[in-house]
């Protein structure tokens, strides 16, 4: 079979369609034609061949791989066709006197907003709708190409649908860039927290909290672990809707056979389990973070602030939760990182000892204490959390709600002005009204 | 409070992939309404839990129904025929080769090479290739598939000495770009390893069995009938076969695989001998 295909690969004048070498290839390939020659009669090769000598390391293979690399500035789009044969096949967009979604051209790059891991984000406006937008722009890694977080958020994204979640509207590719699309939001909770220092207004957490339960929910009904809770991660729009965003460290977790990195979520939200070296982690990773936030919102301080390392953070656990035993955490003792010299007679304390907000506001400290259990089994899930007895004085049709539908959508709900708004605005003599500053 | 999941009478109702089986609200504190109830159509098998559980999957109580209706319905790629520069048997050479790279490679999970078939069957029904690039496609989609699936990626560098010099670096992330670009990002595949570790967990399969079943599913990957299944479809086949030729006892399995697998799949048995057939007489 093997001979049969090589007789075929080798015929002279083979008349395939040139698919991998259309658009900007060629540019890259004008600068040295004599060798671009070669190397195709190289890559006419037996495939069975080519599998036998993998494992010998080919000098011509070291020389490949630093290949010259390409310096065109042509942006290049899922709009635009790679090929020009299917330009001159007829291929139209069926729009084609309006702006096309999927070219950089469509985009207006406004200001800066903020630089990450792997992307700078700029805020831009949509030529095609005029409506605000985040342009993420990922640059390329010349050695591994797309990063992987890149990949992995936009294939996520693609198929979550909700109104908690943050929506990717277009992907554009350029030569040197990968830009995804978002929908714009005003701020991010971190930033609307150190807005109103000293805690948000308790009906405020209230709708913040549902809805990030909504959208942990959701995407964990579709098998997908954020695991990079953090307030950063959570956007919020002027409304007071909140949407989960940066999914480069999510993954699908319905295969189960992979066991995941333990180097999850950043320090200050990652639960007990994770810190201690377990790496089978499930959907009740995303609850911890979430419980977090969570009473973060009421103090208006993080939970465990100024922790640098992972036995710093762990010791600080127990000092609220008392050190686990195998009674209360089966097999906690097996974990990597488990140390059987902590001080056993740290006991577990009540949650509003800690933090004293949490016990003003009915039920809220019995949530919290659901959601941040060391033993990731007794953690409440998303959609337990839902229904708890904390979100009954909100309206019930709020259950009902079809996924794409905001809570703002329900008549009476509506953030309340923040203490410290109010507080300002005595102060000034005017309300300062909209948080105005964005991200 | 773990719900429970189903009772087994409904689970083996006449119609189970179209029977409305709401999900079990959680008993919760609350006197607020519960949850809305999950669209129809989903439905567990009796012991799921005890076969999720068998996968070190028990944290998924709350999702298993979810996780299971997922893995067994998920849609096969449109039967389409090859692009006319593509034989089936090239194709089944390039996988092939694929097959032996994912093992050279060290580390590589299993999903990793199922999602880089995926990849590149996705991509020769929405685009064409030139066939002296068939070999840099296979390979820019196993690479595709690491950044989904693994932990810790090869090097690109590696990967090219690997396709033995025929493709350069620069060319294996151009065609990782391409590749992005015409599968639109739609990448997301659960691919049929776990449908076949929940199938035989719920058939009680010994590891024998299981063992079989991975290597026919492995030589599934070459036909390109099959790769139009759904990967539930490809899994019942998989382990229904290898429980042929093991001859393990029926237990009433079959009509659960048929139902869960694909409904209406009356071929099995037949497809499965006529790969069996075909593929160990030219491997051995």
């Amino acid at each position: 079979m093997g001979q049969e295909l090589c007789a075929k690969t080798l015929r002279p004048g083979c008349s395939c369609h040139r698919c991998w070498e259309g658009g900007d290839a060629r540019s890259c390939q004008r600068r040295a034609p004599e060798r671009t020659r070669t190397e195709a009669a190289i890559q006419l090769t037996d495939l069975k061949e080519a599998s036998r000598s993998m494992t010998s390391f080919h000098p011509r293979g070291r020389q490949a791989a630093h290949a010259r690399k390409c310096k065109s500035k042509r942006p290049r789009s899922n709009s635009e066709s790679f090929q020009e044969e299917d330009l001159r096949q007829g291929f139209q967009w069926p729009t084609k006197s309006l702006l096309p979604f999927g070219a950089a051209s469509s985009y207006l790059n406004l200001e800066k907003l903020g630089e990450g891991s792997y992307a700078t984000v700029y805020k831009g406006i949509s030529r095609i709708n005029r409506q605000l937008v985040a342009l993420k722009v990922i640059s390329m890694n010349e050695e591994e190409g797309v990063p992987f977080t890149a990949i992995r958020e936009a294939s996520l994204l693609k198929g979550l649908k909700h109104a908690n979640i943050v929506l990717l509207h277009d992907i554009i590719h350029t030569k040197e860039t990968l830009t995804f699309v978002f929908e714009y939001m005003h701020t991010d909770l971190a930033q609307y927290m150190s807005q109103h220092p000293g805690g948000l207004h308790p009906h405020n957490v209230r709708l913040f909290m549902f809805q990030l339960l909504r959208g942990l929910a959701y995407i964990h009904h579709q098998h997908v672990l954020h695991r990079d809770l953090k307030p950063q991660n959570i956007l919020i729009s002027h409304l007071g809707e909140l949407k989960l965003a940066d999914f480069g460290l999510a993954r699908a977790k319905s295969i189960p056979s992979q066991t995941y990195s333990s180097e999850v979520v950043t320090l200050w939200y990652r639960p007990p389990d994770a810190l201690l070296g377990a790496t089978e982690y499930s959907s009740e990773l995303d609850i911890w973070g979430a419980g977090c936030i969570f009473i973060e919102m009421f103090q208006g301080q993080p939970l465990f602030p100024g922790v640098t390392s992972i036995f710093e953070q762990l010791e600080k656990i127990w000092e609220v939760l008392g050190v686990p035993t195998e009674d209360t955490w089966p097999g906690v003792s097996k974990l990597p990182n488990y140390n059987p010299e902590w001080f056993p007679l740290l006991k577990p304390q009540s949650l509003q000892n800690v933090w004293n907000r949490l016990g003003r506001i009915p039920e809220a400290e019995d949530l919290a204490s659901q959601m941040l259990k060391g033993f990731p089994r007794d953690r409440v899930s998303a959609q337990e959390a839902l229904v708890h007895d904390y979100f009954s004085s909100l309206p019930s049709q709020l259950h009902q709600l079809p996924d794409e539908e905001s809570l703002f959508t329900v008549s009476g709900v509506g953030l309340k002005p923040e203490m410290y708004d109010l507080l300002a605005s005595y102060r000034k003599g005017h309300r300062t009204g909209h948080f105005s500053k964005c991200w | 409070p773990n719900p429970p999941l189903q009772s087994p009478a409904a689970a083996l109702g006449p119609e189970p992939a179209s029977a409305p089986v709401p999900d079990n609200v959680p008993a919760g504190t609350s006197a607020s309404p519960g949850p809305p109830e999950r669209p129809p159509g989903r439905c567990a098998p009796p012991g799921l839990e005890e076969a999720l559980g068998a996968l070190g999957l028990q944290g998924e109580r709350e999702y298993a129904r979810d996780i299971f209706a997922e893995v067994m319905v998920c849609p096969a790629l449109p039967q389409m025929a090859l692009p006319s520069t593509v034989t089936p048997e090239m194709r089944a050479l390039v996988v092939d080769w694929l097959v032996q790279v994912h093992v050279r490679v060290p580390g590589l999970a299993g999903d990793t090479l199922y999602l880089a078939v995926h990849l590149l069957d996705s991509y020769l029904r929405c685009s064409r290739v030139r066939l002296h690039r068939l070999q840099l496609l296979g390979m820019a989609c196993l690479f595709v598939a690491c950044k989904m699936e693994e932990c810790v990626l090869p090097e690109p560098a590696s990967l090219c000495l690997l396709g033995a010099g025929s493709f350069s670096q620069a060319e294996l992330l151009r065609a990782e770009r391409r590749i992005l670009s015409r599968l639109d990002f739609r990448l997301h595949h659960p691919g049929p390893l776990l449908c076949l570790e929940l199938l035989a967990a719920l058939a009680g399969s010994n590891p024998q069995v299981m063992l079989l079943a991975a290597y026919f599913l492995e030589l599934s990957l070459l036909e390109v009938e099959t790769a139009g299944w759904e990967p539930s479809r490809c899994a019942a086949a998989a382990l229904s076969l290898a429980r042929r030729v093991l001859h393990v006892a029926g237990s009433g399995l079959e009509p659960a695989l048929y139902r869960y697998g694909h409904r209406g799949t009356p071929d099995l048995p037949s497809w499965s001998l006529s790969v069996l057939s075909q593929r160990v007489r030219n491997n051995c």
